[in-house]
Parts: C-alpha cells; structure tokens; sequence
C-alpha cells in the first residue's frame, strides 16, 4: 500500500478523525504501516517493546495463553486499539499476543517516535492522549451494559467468579 | 496548617501517587504539583463511596485493605475484590460521566487520596504538560486493564450463558472449530458491536 492511501486510511481511524488538521499531519508520519496476514503475530507475550497498534483493516485475535492452551480474550476490528498498556508503562511486559485472524493492515506507532514528541510538549501528544483516554472509556461503557445483560443471563455460582476477575483482575473498579 | 506540616503533608501524597502505574516516571516536582489535587480521608469500616451513587471522585488506597462490594441478583451483597494499597480506583465512573458499579469499604482503618473528578477532568483537559501528560497515562492504563479484564469476562459469561459456546479455546496447533459467521456472530453479541 502506497502511503498516501496509509495515511488517509489512518487519519480516518477513530483514534485520529476527531482530532485536529494540525495534531493528525504530526501524528500520522510517526505510524509505520505493518500489514499481516492469518496467523501472523504482531505482539508477542513477555515482549517489552512499546508499541500503540491502531488496526485499519482486517481483524485481530488476542490470545492468552494458560497451562499450554491458548485462549483468545478478544477480537478486535477496524479502528481498535492495541499494546496500550505495555506503550504507556513501559514496565508491563505484554501479557497476551496479538495474532491476524486474516489479511488486514494496522498502523504501528513506535515509542520513541511518540516519546520525541513528547519532549517538544508538543501539543498533538496531549491530543493522542486524550483521544486514546476517550476510546477506552466509550469502550468500557459499552461493554459494561453487556456485562450487567451477561450477569443476569448467568444467575448461578459463575456470577461471583465473574464479577470477581471483572473486579479485581486489573485491582481497579469503576 | 503550617507550612512545615503542609509540605510534609504534600510529600505524603506524592509518595502514594508515585506508586500508580504510569505515575512512577513523573519528576518530583510534577508529583508534588498532582499531589495538591488530591486530600487524604481517613477510614475506619466507613464506604468510600457507594454503588449507584454520582461518580464525583476517583481515589487511590494510601493505607489499609478495602473490601469492593457490589449487588447481586436478588439484592444480595457480595465482596468482589480486595483493595491493596497503591491501587487506583473509582477512575472508571467518572471518565465516563455514570453512576457507581460497586461500593468500596473499608477493612478496619485505611486511608485513601481522593481527587474530585472535576479535578480530575480539569487536569486532564489544561493541566500542565508536566503533570497533564503522566496523569493521563495512568487513567489510560487503568481504563485498559479495567477493559481487558471486561472483556474476557465478557466472553466467558457469554459462553456459559451459551451464547457463544463457540468463543475460541484452541491448542496452539490447532485450527479453530467454529465457522467465520459463528465467531461474527458470537462476538458482535459478547462485545456489544464494540
């Protein structure tokens, strides 16, 4: 893919479209494209490289790995976001791997591109950041609402264990 | 107050602050800044804050344990989670502009820092860069985790409700089982159409 297309495919992702003409012509030559394929791994559990992934086509599993099977946790479509955690500690090792479910493209943000900026104050850091911070939060209000239709749907013993690792997985609450 | 009690006092909070998970790179000076935003509120047995309640703060646990507690069918209440000290809480509630999930309470005496969630937001909006930026990374790796952990409870109740009886638990050498319209199907339900 030609970067041009890259770019307009990456200033129309839900991370970037709102923000403003300045921040996203600073923003978007800092992403890499990386484009994948089914199977391919993009993340690696244990990895300590600070990378934000924004995918812009295809889809992505996120796999857990447990007593040797691995689990996939969430599936994540256009305009999602990934490797936030591990970009903005910086001392969380990555817990999961990030694994193409089928030919698609993401745009890889590197930390030390990111970091730069953040040295400058530039201001398109304090726009990204914002940004990010408003997608997970529209994302957590979602799946809160079907959380609460889960729990109800699951009266039984599993309530509690759910609403345990719900609860206490991240050792936070809403 | 004096001054000497006050900068002490400052120190205290900062300290606690620094513990945070994006905090920790913070300069001294921007978590002394930060620190001035938050109060401490000191506990014995007493809520925090309590479920259905206007998110009006978010805290993080200075001293103590405290026991998170939410409504169960039939209004019965169960303790989900057990707070340690260094773990910030309640942020959720107030990014999102919604009522409490669960009540949080204390264990015998604990101490936590509390920040007004219009604080909160003014930081987030015009603070400083020194102190805006860290403190906006500390809510995103809370809201992340906190979203991570949703998500895979999501799917797990999803498939023991047998709505999604299908959700993917694969060897690693092994090709997943369910059809391509099952796994779109099962995870527009588990996810809702996030």
């Amino acid at each position: 893919m030609k970067r041009p297309l890259f770019d307009a495919l990456l200033s129309r992702s839900p991370l970037l479209s709102g923000m403003d003409l300045a921040s996203r012509d600073r923003l978007v030559p800092c992403f890499d494209p990386r484009p994948f394929t089914d199977a391919d791994r993009i993340l690696k559990v244990g990895s300590s490289g600070r990378i934000l992934g924004v995918l812009l086509e295809g889809h992505l599993e996120v796999q857990a790995r447990e007593d040797d099977q691995v689990f996939t946790v969430d599936v994540l479509g256009p305009g999602d976001i990934f490797g936030e955690i591990s970009f903005f500690d910086g001392q969380s090792p990555r817990t999961a791997d990030v694994v193409g479910r089928d030919d698609g493209l993401v745009a890889l943000l590197p930390w030390d591109e990111y970091d730069a900026l953040a040295r400058l104050e530039d201001p398109a850091v304090e726009v990204l950041e914002k940004a990010v911070l408003d997608l997970l939060a529209r994302r957590i209000q979602k799946i809160n609402g079907t959380l609460d239709d889960l729990l109800v749907a699951n009266r039984d013993s599993s309530w509690l264990g759910a609403l345990r690792r719900f609860l206490g997985l991240g050792g936070v609450h809403g | 107050m004096d001054e000497h009690t006050d900068a002490r006092r400052s120190e205290e909070k900062a300290a606690v602050l620094a513990e945070i998970p994006g905090l920790s790179t913070a300069s001294d000076a921007a978590l002394l800044q930060l620190a001035d935003s938050w109060t401490f509120v000191d506990l014995d047995d007493g809520h925090v804050c309590r479920e259905g309640d206007d998110a009006d703060a978010l805290f993080v646990l200075a001293e103590g344990e405290c026991d998170v507690i939410r409504k169960g069918p039939g209004g019965r209440r169960f303790q989900v989670a057990r707070l340690t000290p260094g773990t910030l809480f309640g942020h959720v509630a107030p990014m999102t502009l919604s009522k409490r999930t669960a009540s949080v309470k204390a264990r015998g005496r604990a101490r936590v820092l509390r920040m007004t969630a219009r604080a909160a937001r003014e930081v987030i909006r015009s603070g400083a860069p020194s102190v805006a930026s860290p403190f906006r990374r500390a809510l995103i790796i809370a809201l992340a985790r906190q979203l991570h952990a949703a998500t895979s409870t999501t799917l797990k109740l999803a498939r023991d409700a047998g709505r999604t009886d299908t959700v993917a638990v694969t060897d690693e050498t092994e090709e997943p089982t369910m059809s391509e319209e099952a796994v779109s199907e099962t995870l527009q339900v588990a996810r809702g159409q996030l």
